[in-house]
Parts: C-alpha cells; structure tokens; sequence
C-alpha cells in the first residue's frame, strides 16, 4: 500500500502489534490486537491508544479514543500492515473488523473501498451483516454497503 | 486513573511507505489484553454463520 506507515512491534506469535503515532498531539502509543472469538476461525481485529492500567496494573486498549493527532491514514495503513503480518502467519485465521462505533465502521469500510484493487490482491474481502435472529452471515464487499462489519479471508 | 503514554516529540519522519515488523519479546508479556470498549465481549455473543460464497 503505497500510504506511509508506522513500524511495527509484534509479540513473537504476531496477535499483539505496538506503534507509535507521531503527529500534531506529540507521540502516542497504538496497540493493535488479535483476539480469539468462539469461532475458532475468526479472530477480531481491535486498536487503539494503548495505555497503562495501574488498577488492573497492566496494559488495555482505548479503542474508544479519539486521538485526534493529524495522521488518521498512516495509522490506518499501519493497522491493514498488522493484517498483512497476522493473516500471512496465520492463513486459516479469518479477520472480524468493525468498529468501536458506526462511525468508524463507515470510516473502515470508505477506507478499505479507496484500497479495495491492492487489498483484493491478496484478500478475500466479505461484508458481515446482522440476520434476524442475531446472527451474522457474510455477503460479497460493496463500497456502498451498509455493514455489521467486514471480515477478511487470506487468499 | 490510566496513563496514556504520549510524549512530546514530534517526528513526523518515522512514517514510511516501507515500513518494518520486528519482534519485540517485552510484548510477549501482555496477555489477555482488554479493551475500552465490549466489543469483544458483543462480538463473541454473535453467532457467525460464515459461507465465503
């Protein structure tokens, strides 16, 4: 993806993924992670500021911030960059992606679509939406779509 | 209280079109890491019934 990109760290089995976010708020830590589901299959794609805890005395993500630091693409290309690295270790692992707001699912989804040729060069891309009965089935990607969430499948 | 770690050095130079991926093993030590938000927890509510047609 031809967007400017953190570097990233990862954990050694490539589910934990930190940067660092320069822009015009000064220097924040991001935390990117991979989290199982009851689907053995599908893990969700959460990030955020990552920040230390000390009543739990350990580290969460604040994915419901809204850091506001003037470089909103280069930490979204360096989360599709933690993609490329978890779906490449893992291939069987399918991605959840939604956002912590439908703002930011629409946000995922506008962004995903200005990328969608180079993403499909290596992923399958599917819209998830909500039936029913509560459940969530997958439908082909469309840039105009309104989803649930997207989820996407290493080819 | 949570401490965002922010700092006051702007260096805007560090994003690249070809940036790195490197193991870091401190990282190792972060398990179960939870979030501001309970969209884990909604999302593992959902039953995914997934076709990939």
């Amino acid at each position: 993806m031809n967007i400017p990109k953190y570097d990233l760290l990862a954990n050694t089995d490539s589910t934990l993924f930190k940067f660092e976010s320069n822009g015009t708020s000064g220097e924040i830590s991001k935390g990117i992670a991979y989290t199982a589901t009851k689907n053995e299959r599908l893990y969700n794609l959460g990030f955020g500021d990552l920040i230390f805890d000390p009543i739990i005395n350990g580290y969460i993500i604040d994915d419901l911030v809204v850091s506001d630091n003037g470089d909103r693409n280069t930490v979204l290309a360096t989360v599709v960059k933690s993609a490329y690295t978890f779906s490449e270790k893992y291939p069987d692992r399918n991605v959840f992606i939604r956002g912590s707001t439908k703002a930011r699912t629409r946000l995922y989804r506008r962004a995903m679509s200005l990328n969608l040729q180079e993403l499909l060069e290596t992923f399958h891309i599917f819209g998830a939406m909500e039936d029913e009965t509560g459940g969530v089935f997958d439908v082909p990607f469309d840039p105009n779509g309104d989803f649930y969430g997207f989820i996407i499948k290493r080819k | 209280m949570k401490i965002q770690i922010k700092n006051t050095v702007v260096n805007n130079n560090r994003a690249k079109v070809n940036s790195t991926v490197k193991v870091d093993k401190k990282l190792d030590t972060i398990k179960n890491i939870k979030f501001t938000s309970n969209k884990p927890e909604e999302i593992n509510k959902l039953e995914f019934k997934l076709s990939f047609k």
